[in-house]
């Protein structure tokens, strides 16, 4: 499986450029503090000046700069590690939850889980970012309208916001490996091994989980998919994370501005220069989540195709397993008739000093199947 | 009878959910009493919807009452949402028919292709088109299409930016079901007989994978529902979920989910009937 993962070129290319932008984005923090670069005002020889902020993309590259002449490229690099940890934190959390709460409930409570089960349906018709807007809306944006200022510290609201939106996710999380693993368990091998006597953990561990392993990789990565979305969505229903401070622009109008350069509060904050003639300040984010998103889900089709490769190698060396020891009987059998054909014994005595194991082998593995 | 089950339970679900969110509304109260509160008031709200009222601006005296007026809304919202759908099965069955023509080698990477495609944030369709739009205004100063909506309600820009993922995944899905359709031997006998291609693929293929499809289509029509949120706040339409976003009430969201929601239940159920009957499988749930 690792090898056929390595070989996968699809997923190579997105679990190395998800993980070069978080190590590259922590890395700036550790060695250059955040620092993000100011661009300056061009001037030509005569000193007029040539070119003011904010540049496109064209004149300032990679990014360009915002409003108030930040460099982009430094400003989403910095805000990766918040964006995308926090994704990856709240992703976990859903997931082991959701694993948790999906398989004991189907190994051990199946008939509650089946009451239980069509009063989670409301989360499929409930848009998750209108839910997540309606929680959060109140505690992270409408106390400040109120008396402009925050009933509640930035580490309050930062907990909150994380426990909503993992809550919000379980339910359907959780119905999901429920299903598979409801799946599972109607197979043979279950049988058997429900037959034997093997209690529901040790099915759980012996029989469930290496059919369930790769499923739950991909389960988690597209949860990760998902965190990300609803994180975007929240930041143009400008949910920014921890909440936000009101601020005056260069302009002199009151803004949200995101507490730190997180990519979805980005967005919310530039979203009004969408059709100005500097819409690359919100583009640029939104860009770098849709990269980030195929890269995840480059990641996920890699390893679907590596895994689907893996087990068709799997079954190719069992059947020619199968064929070689059935070769083996054959030749056993081609002698001993040869040789009591002939009446010749010396051959079989020959056999049985040559392959004496062999027959051993044979025999023990025709009475274990 | 299931149905019906199925039915008010999810009613009841969302109704939870509703009380849920409705203990953070002022502040995070946190018990089962508030929790229950929240529970009681959302039923009456329900049971008597003309109370219902709504102020249009942030802090003014004025209210209104949220019907009759929301349906202006809830029209324009559901239309989105079924036209929407109409156009991305439409789009998605021509290409579908079109790939088919092609090499098997060029279908494969299609469907490998689709599969990344079909993760696009919706944000970056809507944002794409929009800028295109604009800039083309810009360059030649022809404006196809209204991009920012209003009172008017735009139609033709939204409408295509809302069909694309859509059609993607259902372009998917198709290739997939059609792909092990022809592998069965209906279609060697058909192909045997002398029928002609697009003959077995109208009339033999499509029947037997449009089981498949409609099994699809609910997991579809979720996504374009969570889709219609970003839609409806960026080209600024004024729809159901426009309206729900900016007269944000625990009261007047769940009755606009309520809203969206019985019709699709409907339809979901009646599709179900007719194609269990036509087909003769059982679809899962």
């Amino acid at each position: 499986m690792g090898k056929a993962l390595i070989k996968n070129a699809q997923f190579m290319i997105g679990s190395t450029f998800f993980f070069s932008v978080l190590a590259a984005s922590f890395f700036y923090t550790i060695f250059f503090q955040d620092h993000i670069p100011v661009a300056e005002l061009t001037y030509d020889q005569n000193g007029d000046i040539l070119a003011r902020p904010p540049y496109s993309p064209v004149e300032h590259p990679p990014f360009g700069t915002d409003n108030v002449s930040q460099d982009l490229f430094f400003l989403l690099l910095v805000g990766a590690k918040y964006t995308l940890g926090i994704a990856l934190v709240i992703a976990l959390a859903r997931f082991v939850l959701s694993f948790l709460l999906g398989v004991g409930m189907q190994l051990y409570a199946a008939p509650i889980l089946k009451k239980v089960k069509p009063l989670l349906e409301g989360f499929f018709y409930f848009p998750a970012p209108l839910l997540a807007y309606l929680i959060l809306s109140y505690v992270l944006m409408r106390d400040l309208f109120m008396d402009s200022d925050f009933s509640t510290t930035f580490t309050e609201r930062m907990v909150f916001e994380v426990i909503v939106l993992i809550m919000i996710g379980v339910p359907i999380t959780m119905t999901t490996i429920a299903r598979e693993v409801e799946l599972l368990q109607e197979k043979e091998f279950i049988t058997s091994a429900k037959v034997l006597g093997g209690s529901r953990f040790h099915m759980l561990m012996k029989h469930l989980m290496p059919y369930f392993k790769p499923q739950l990789f991909i389960i988690f990565i597209r949860e990760i998919i998902l965190v990300l979305l609803l994180l975007a969505h929240l930041g143009i229903l400008n949910i920014l994370f921890g909440g936000a401070a009101i601020e005056e622009d260069i302009f002199g109008n009151s803004v949200f501005v995101s507490l730190s350069n997180e990519w979805s509060g980005l967005i919310g904050n530039n979203l009004k220069f969408l059709f100005t003639t500097y819409y690359w300040i919100p583009l640029v984010p939104i860009i770098c989540f849709t990269v980030t998103i195929l890269a995840l889900k480059m990641m996920v089709q890699g390893f679907q195709e590596a895994s689907a490769h893996a087990s068709k190698k799997g079954m190719v060396v069992r059947k020619e397993k199968k064929s070689l020891e059935e070769y083996d009987q054959k030749k056993i059998d081609d002698r001993s008739f040869k040789a009591r054909k002939k009446g010749d014994f010396s051959l079989v005595r020959e056999f049985k000093m040559e392959d004496v194991d062999e027959v051993k082998g044979v025999h023990i593995w025709n009475k274990n199947n | 009878m299931r149905t019906g089950m199925k039915f008010v339970s999810i009613i009841v679900s969302i109704l939870l959910i509703g009380s849920f969110a409705g203990m953070f509304q002022n502040g995070i109260e946190m018990s089962l009493k508030e929790f229950w509160n929240q529970f009681v008031q959302l039923i009456r709200a329900i049971l008597n919807p003309g109370e219902l009222t709504y102020e249009p601006l942030f802090g003014s005296t004025t209210v209104y009452p949220v019907f009759p007026g929301i349906f202006e809304y809830y029209g324009y919202s559901l239309f989105i949402l079924v036209a929407g759908f109409c156009i991305a099965l439409i789009g998605s069955l021509g290409l579908t028919y079109i790939t088919f023509f092609l090499p098997y080698r060029l279908r494969k990477m299609f469907i490998r292709v689709t599969g990344i495609l079909e993760a696009i944030p919706d944000l970056f369709i809507i944002v794409m088109f929009q800028i295109a739009i604009v800039s083309l205004y810009k360059e030649t100063g022809l404006l196809i299409f209204e991009v920012v909506g209003g009172f008017e309600r735009p139609v033709v820009l939204p409408l295509i930016t809302y069909a694309v993922l859509p059609a993607i995944l259902l372009y998917r899905v198709m290739l997939l079901t059609f792909e092990d359709e022809l592998a069965s031997p209906y279609v060697e006998l058909a192909s045997g007989k002398g029928l002609s291609k697009s003959r077995i693929l109208w009339k033999h293929v499509l029947r037997n994978a449009l089981f498949t499809v409609v099994n699809h289509s609910r997991t579809i029509i979720v996504l374009m529902l969570s889709n219609l949120v970003m839609l409806e706040i960026l080209f600024n339409l004024y729809g159901l979920v426009w309206f729900m976003v900016n007269n944000l009430r625990v009261e007047i969201v769940i009755i606009g989910i309520l809203m969206i929601f019985v019709p699709l239940f409907l339809i979901e159920a009646c599709s179900r009937f007719f194609i269990q009957r036509i087909t003769g499988k059982e679809l899962a749930d």
